[in-house]
């Protein structure tokens, strides 16, 4: 899916309808099936055993404790597999595209602008968590647990270092808010299907729900 | 004692870096342009970057080292005191090494950029290795830094040193020089043969060749050296 606005709006809208009941999340589980085939871009096996895990963890212990962990379970898998897809098909100036053009060039500028240093943080924080490791690997690593509280401190530190150099820029080039931008979108043969399949399975949970009541 | 990398091929995506030889003991100078690949090369001889094809062997090297650029990734000490405890070295000589006297209750990452650089080079130069990959180790200090560094690696007793750099001022010693060009590992041979060869060499270099001098190493003292020769 190449239009932003339609990838957006469809992960929202798959979001609510595979939190919202394990109907709504075995419709969704297809879509991701079928229509995020080829785009999936699930993260490496370590990344995945750590998301899936702990949301396993919590499965387990609501189900012990008399809740329903095993729809949890089931629901929040395909919520983070439809996060997935959504922030690794993201391009660079997506959100920024979007808010402004869905709330203009003073709120919607500062939207976008802050979503966009916010996923290039993000991006730029998975090579720093990678190159930490390794840096502590080199330096003669204490296990991995050891190693988490130089890798946090040093992550945000990093972090709150470049946020201040960023303020600092934006100042300096005389952001005091809003600007002028134009947005533009891509969109692929398969994003109205694919948007207009989303908003199907959102009205069937509706459905299901009103028949439910 | 050596580094071989034999028939290396490094990608990210589209881009590729093809390496093959072998680093023996001595000061490597390995040059080429911002975005050649230097770093992603010493990322892979330092056993961090699995390459594609070919492979990395290090023979009778048992302990050897990557400075990466970024010297905040290696910090494991909360304060300066503690991040030199963490390379097993004495706090006070070290922070007179380092030219950071009196600051050893400071917080490690409230350091600049370049004091972090200096703290951290001189606490893994300061340290006992068979290999040390240096990569941009010149990157964010002053001319006086770098001299620094250079002594510290003149002076060290690290057997095999590679040192990945686009500096064009202050080069320490070296024995070899190679260099990234075209996607490809070029080895240019040991100095000084190799300075004629050396298409990235520093311009005071070029320069003193020019003029018909013949620099004994890469250092702006060779070349001044070579062009007072050549005058004597």
């Amino acid at each position: 899916m190449q239009d932003a606005r339609l990838r957006i709006g469809a992960t929202l809208l798959l979001s609510c309808a595979a939190f919202s009941s394990v109907f709504g999340a075995v419709l969704v589980a297809l879509w991701w099936g079928i229509v995020a085939r080829g785009e999936r871009n699930l993260p490496g096996r370590h990344a995945t055993a750590v998301i899936f895990g702990a949301i396993i963890l919590v499965a387990g212990f609501t189900e012990m404790f008399g809740g329903d962990g095993i729809s949890y379970g089931f629901r929040m898998t395909v919520v983070t597999l439809i996060a997935f897809w959504a922030f690794g098909r993201g391009r660079e100036g997506d959100l920024m595209n979007t808010a402004v053009w869905a709330f203009g060039d003073r709120i919607g500028f500062d939207l976008g602008l802050t979503a966009e240093m916010a996923v290039s943080s993000l991006r730029r924080t998975e090579k720093d968590i990678r190159d930490i490791k390794n840096a502590l690997k080199l330096k003669g690593s204490r296990g991995s647990v050891h190693d988490l509280i130089p890798l946090g401190l040093t992550l945000t530190i990093m972090q709150i270092y470049r946020a201040r150099e960023q303020g600092i820029t934006l100042a300096t080039r005389g952001y005091r808010g809003g600007g002028t931008f134009t947005p533009s979108f891509l969109r692929s043969k398969t994003d109205n299907v694919a948007f207009f399949s989303s908003i199907l399975i959102i009205m069937a949970v509706f459905v299901s729900f009103a028949g439910y009541l | 004692m050596h580094l071989n990398a034999d028939g290396l091929t490094l990608s990210h995506g589209e881009w590729a870096l093809c390496a093959d030889g072998v680093f023996g003991e001595g000061v490597h100078l390995v040059t080429g342009a911002v975005g050649s690949g230097k770093t992603t090369l010493a990322s892979a001889l330092a056993g961090i970057f699995e390459p594609t094809s070919g492979q990395i062997s290090r023979e009778g090297v048992l302990r050897f080292t990557l400075s990466m650029q970024f010297p905040e990734y290696h910090v494991t000490g909360f304060l300066v005191k503690d991040e030199i405890r963490s390379w097993h070295l004495p706090v006070g000589k070290t922070l007179k090494k380092s030219g950071l006297e009196g600051r050893e209750n400071e917080k490690t990452l409230t350091l600049s950029r370049g004091q972090l650089k200096r703290l951290h080079l001189t606490c893994l130069l300061g340290n006992s290795w068979d290999a040390v990959i240096l990569d941009e180790p010149f990157a964010g200090l002053d001319c006086r830094e770098k001299k620094r560094i250079c002594t510290a690696i003149e002076e060290g007793n690290h057997p095999l040193i590679i040192i990945f750099t686009h500096e064009q001022a202050v080069l320490p010693v070296a024995d070899f020089i190679w260099e990234i060009e075209g996607n490809a590992l070029v080895c240019r041979g040991s100095v000084p043969d190799a300075i004629p060869a050396w298409k990235g060499a520093p311009r005071y270099l070029t320069r003193a060749m020019e003029e018909g001098a013949h620099p004994e190493n890469i250092r702006l003292q060779d070349a001044t050296e070579a062009l007072c020769r050549m005058h004597d």
